[in-house]
């Protein structure tokens, strides 16, 4: 069904001439921001539709119009006239139905590429009087992600709902919410009448975070001493010794001395050695499925922050574009999150290829 | 009530009211109506109760096939009408299709057929009642159409298997649906009178309940006329421009033909060939009678009339009509000064006739002798009415003129003989001697008869005419109701230098105490209500839409000329009018534009109020006394930042207060308000 803006069916031809769709194009990978310019300013502040059912009738009416006028029966002309009067009250009604409808978005904090966001929608009626029926709200801007529609039977007059709908982003980066589009059959199913409510946002999309095995991330140690447990006073646990008298009674192993019949003592693994930097080296290279390619190291790079700031490192991230330094915590993870949300591949040393790499520190 | 009870219930509604369209038809019987409504309802308890018979798709294509080509038979071997056809068609097909209504499209299909139901009683009736019809259907249609909407919509987008609230629809959803078909009901009838109309009718709408009517044929026996004395169908209704109320200037007799051959039994129309009359530049059709001496005269008398579907192409005008116009193709006349069509047309139709008043021409001073003029044919009798030449020798012994002659004959016959409806038949030789010698009793036929052959065996030309008395005066819409039972018959004479005048030897209704009971008043308000329905729907037409147009025009101009002057005259007594016609259109449209920014301003204005509570009288003093300090909050700043900006520990404290009181809904305590007051005071000599 195609969509023509106009705030009556006499301006649809106009509208069709202002608002011709532009040729259907990929749309690029980077984030989808929405054009400005002077198509921003055709915009009108109703479009309009019609429904097949909308087509038919209008069909009707022009067989009963002209038939009106081949017989001079003036009961044709009046059940012409109740028709047209049908089409001014289902103009008035939808008007009423989009009128004074706001609708407000809670994002949550954090948002993974590939993965359903649940975002709330605040959606009030501020009529004083007039309720609202067969609302359907969807999100403006559809390039690049998805997002369920919402659909609300009856908005008394002053009263407001929250509905919860999932947001899909297939790619990381910056995305622009422009506002939503709620869009009306009510009352007579005839035509479709939507409005734009601009609810700008900008959402910053986390790379999807790719499970990283324990040995694959060991595997990818530069030097490999991170990987050595070392004794000292941390809080995870090394191994069980024999308990000697200089130890601290505290660190008794309970459990181990019953089994044994002899006293044993526990071992913990020293905290100050847990560090870890991830070097993305985001190189540029010109090969075909470069592109995929740089997006899986993100990924990559994503899944590994997260193991190591799951398994208690400092980590950091080092990039040619960025340097964070090491940090423990989820924190630290979501500001490497967030770089890699934003990374691009920079022009570099040809030596350096596309690569990852984790070093002790 | 559950939503799909409701449903349900509302597209019964709704199919019930394309039956009652339907039922004005008067195609189908009231037995079929009352058996296919029993149907309906029977299939209404069926639905509710989730019972409704599961016919397959295929069986009931099967049935509309086998509908359809019952339909067929139907045109082709017994109706042979296409709108009665489609009538029982569309009937049987909609009862049918409440046993299956199943998904939404069978209830589409519903709403299409009660739709063409509509459509079928718009094509085959001109009754008042369609209008209420029409009201019902669009409440109805309203009601049903939206909630078929929102089950659709339901179904989609939210939860096809679950029901819809009931308390989605409320006694207020009702309501406003009411009101919603009256605002469409006038706007309705608003488009109606605005669509344009074109003076084009190829397949003009026709009915089938015409009147039979009798003597307005070529020849006419005596005692056509009498059957249809008692008979209180209407047969037109005549509206006089510039006469209100009863007064009609004169006793009309709307004429309808003139017969000029009597053979002692029959009237006969020897000159019957008719002629396609002219039209003039107004668009009237000028009548080829001998009456065109009394054209030039300016006291003319309008006739609207409004005549319903009759069968006889005959069109009635007051006595010395002149012409007529109206949306015709073409008129015909005779040489008896008598309007025809050039065949009946079987459906209302509306027209304008223009006479001389009569009053005029009896005015006109009547020469003694014909001086061989008088138009031999109208002198015609049949042999052996010596005893009538007698009768009429003596009655008009000693009179003079023609006239006189005539009025003594129509002045005996008043006085000697008695009206009554069933005249006896006597031992005279024709009807004309039973009635004048014998039963001397009778009716206009007779009377009329008796004194045509009389005037015609003393020399003096005449003929009978039959038309109708003006009948009876509605006062609600000020027109003439005529009904079948004022037919009636009268003599026209021919006299010297005048031409034709009318002549009425039957007693008036008055004196012979033959008056039909006065119509209820309510019976003449409902009656006035079917003459507006027919006069500005039923044929409603672009000379209307021009008329409209025109008073509109005018209405306006001279309303508007009025406050012109008036306002004028009143402020500038001393400027000239061209100046005052100038100064006008300069300030009336300035003054317009001020009018309007004026009220949006104000609209915006209470618009911002109805959104956010009004700002406490408190802090706009504030905002004042800050202003005169050179504080000035900028439109954009909240009151928070404002605060902030100007730094002083009371607008901080008045700020917090003012938030309170305006978004939170607080009412500030005594002590409080006293606060209030001392902190708006310290900000004001400060």
């Amino acid at each position: 069904m195609s969509y023509l803006s106009a705030p009556l069916p006499w301006l649809t031809a106009f509208a069709k001439l202002l608002t011709r769709k532009k040729p259907r194009g990929k749309q690029p990978a980077s984030p989808p921001f929405t054009k400005g310019g002077l198509g921003g300013l055709l915009i009108l502040p109703r479009t309009l539709s019609f429904t097949k059912e909308g087509k038919r009738f209008i069909a009707i009416l022009f067989v009963i119009g002209i038939a009106a006028i081949n017989t001079g029966n003036n009961l044709l002309y009046l059940i012409v006239a109740m028709m047209l009067s049908i089409i001014v009250i289902s103009g008035i009604l939808s008007e009423s139905t989009l009128r004074g409808i706001e609708i407000s978005r809670i994002l949550p904090t954090h948002i993974f590429a590939k993965r359903p966001a649940a975002i709330r929608w605040g959606i009030a009626n501020k009529k004083r009087y007039f309720p609202s029926f067969s609302l359907s709200i969807d999100e403006l801007s559809q390039g690049g992600f998805s997002a369920e529609s919402g659909y609300i039977i009856k908005l008394l007059a002053g009263d407001s709902v929250t509905q919860t709908r999932f947001y899909t982003f297939p790619q990381r980066g910056l995305y622009k919410l422009e506002g939503f589009k709620i869009t009306t059959r009510f009352p007579f199913g005839f035509f479709r009448k939507g409005r734009r409510l601009p609810m700008a946002a900008n959402m910053l999309v986390y790379p999807n975070i790719k499970p990283i095995r324990q040995g694959a991330a060991h595997g990818l140690s530069k030097s490999g001493d991170w990987a050595e447990k070392v004794k000292g006073l941390g809080a995870n646990l090394r191994s069980i010794r024999d308990y000697t008298f200089m130890d601290d009674s505290r660190i008794i192993h309970w459990k181990s001395t019953a089994k044994t019949a002899r006293l044993m003592a526990k071992e913990f693994e020293q905290e100050g050695k847990k560090r870890v930097e991830i070097v993305f080296h985001n190189t540029l290279a010109e090969h075909p499925g470069f592109k995929n390619e740089f997006e899986d190291k993100v990924e990559e790079a994503a899944g590994i922050a997260d193991y190591f700031i799951r398994t208690g490192f400092e980590v950091g991230f080092r990039s040619l574009t960025a340097d964070l330094p090491c940090k423990p915590g989820k924190e630290q993870l979501y500001r490497i999150l967030k770089e890699l949300a934003l990374i691009e591949p920079v022009a570099g040393d040809k030596a350096l290829p596309l690569t990852i790499e984790v070093i002790s520190r | 009530m559950r939503f799909s009870t409701y449903f349900i219930l509302i597209s019964y509604l709704m199919a019930g009211t394309g039956l009652l369209a339907v039922s004005l038809t008067g195609i189908i019987s009231p037995a079929f109506l009352i058996a296919i409504s029993g149907i309906a309802v029977l299939s209404f308890f069926l639905s509710i109760q989730d019972k409704a018979l599961h016919i397959s798709r295929l069986v009931w294509n099967g049935l509309a096939i086998i509908i359809l080509a019952a339909g067929l038979a139907d045109y082709l071997l017994v109706s042979r009408s296409l709108i009665e056809v489609s009538v029982r068609f569309l009937t049987i097909l909609m009862v049918a299709k409440l046993f299956d209504l199943r998904t939404n499209r069978d209830y589409a299909a519903l709403y299409i057929l009660t739709f063409f139901q509509l459509l079928a009683a718009s094509a085959a009736t001109v009754n008042l009642s369609f209008l209420f019809v029409l009201a019902l259907y669009i409440l109805t249609g309203i009601w049903a159409l939206t909630l078929f909407t929102l089950k659709k919509d339901w179904e989609e987008k939210a939860s096809p298997h679950k029901e819809m609230a009931k308390n989605i629809l409320g006694p207020s959803f009702f309501l406003a649906t009411a009101g919603l078909a009256l605002l469409s009901l006038i706007i309705t009838l608003s488009l109606f009178f605005v669509i344009p109309r074109m003076e084009v009718g190829f397949f003009s709408q026709q009915t089938a309940d015409t009147i039979r009517v009798s003597g307005f044929s070529d020849k006419i026996d005596l005692g056509d006329i009498g059957p249809i004395k008692l008979d209180p169908t209407i047969v037109m209704r005549v509206e006089l421009p510039g006469y209100k109320a009863s007064a009609a200037p004169i006793r009309l007799y709307f004429r309808g033909i003139a017969f000029d051959a009597y053979n002692g039994a029959q009237w006969r129309q020897t000159m019957k060939e008719l002629a396609p009359l002219q039209r003039n530049q107004e668009g009237i059709w000028r009548a080829a009678s001998d009456n065109q001496g009394y054209a030039t005269s300016s006291a003319i008398l309008t006739q609207n009339i409004l005549l319903e579907p009759i069968e006889t192409n005959v069109l009635f005008a007051a006595s010395n009509g002149i012409g007529v116009s109206g949306n015709f193709r073409m008129i015909m006349g005779d040489r008896m000064g008598s309007f025809y069509l050039p065949a009946p047309s079987y459906s209302r139709i509306e027209y304008t006739a223009y006479s001389i008043l009569p009053s005029l021409a009896a005015s006109v001073k009547p020469k003694e002798g014909y001086h061989g003029k008088a138009p031999r044919q109208y002198l015609q009798v049949p042999t052996g009415l010596e005893n009538i030449y007698n009768l009429a020798r003596d009655i008009t012994a000693g009179r003079k003129t023609p006239f006189d002659k005539a009025a003594a004959i129509e002045g005996y016959l008043k006085k000697n003989y008695r009206y009554t409806l069933t005249p006896g038949k006597g031992a005279g030789k024709n009807p004309v001697e039973d009635f004048l010698f014998y039963t001397k009793a009778g009716y206009c036929e007779q009377y009329a008869t008796a004194m045509a052959v009389m005037l015609r065996t003393i020399g003096i030309p005449s003929r009978l005419v039959t038309g109708f008395l003006p009948g009876e005066w509605n006062n609600f819409g000020n027109y003439l109701i005529i009904r079948q039972r004022d037919a009636h018959s009268w003599v026209e004479a021919y006299m010297p230098g005048t031409g034709w005048a009318t002549f009425d030897p039957t007693p008036s209704a008055e004196t012979v105490g033959g008056i039909p009971p006065a119509t209820p008043l309510i019976a003449l308000y409902i009656d006035s209500i079917r003459w507006r329905w027919n006069r500005y729907i039923i044929n409603y037409s672009f000379r209307d839409q021009l008329r409209l147009a025109r008073a509109l025009e005018e209405k306006g101009r001279s309303l508007l000329s009025s406050l012109r002057w008036s306002a004028l005259s009143r402020q500038l007594p001393n400027v000239g009018s061209r100046q005052k016609k100038l100064l006008f259109s300069f300030v009336a449209p300035i003054t317009f534009v001020l009018i309007l920014i004026a009220v949006m301003w104000i609209a915006r204005k209470s618009g911002d109020k109805a959104r956010w509570p009004r700002i406490p009288r408190f802090y706009k003093d504030a905002l004042t006394f800050l202003a005169k300090k050179g504080k000035i909050k900028r439109p954009g700043e909240t009151a928070l930042e404002f605060a902030k900006m100007v730094n002083r520990e009371e607008v901080m404290a008045l700020t917090d207060i003012y938030y309170h009181v305006r978004f939170g809904g607080y009412e500030p305590t005594d002590a409080e308000k006293a606060q209030i007051e001392a902190y708006v005071t310290t900000m004001r000599r400060a």
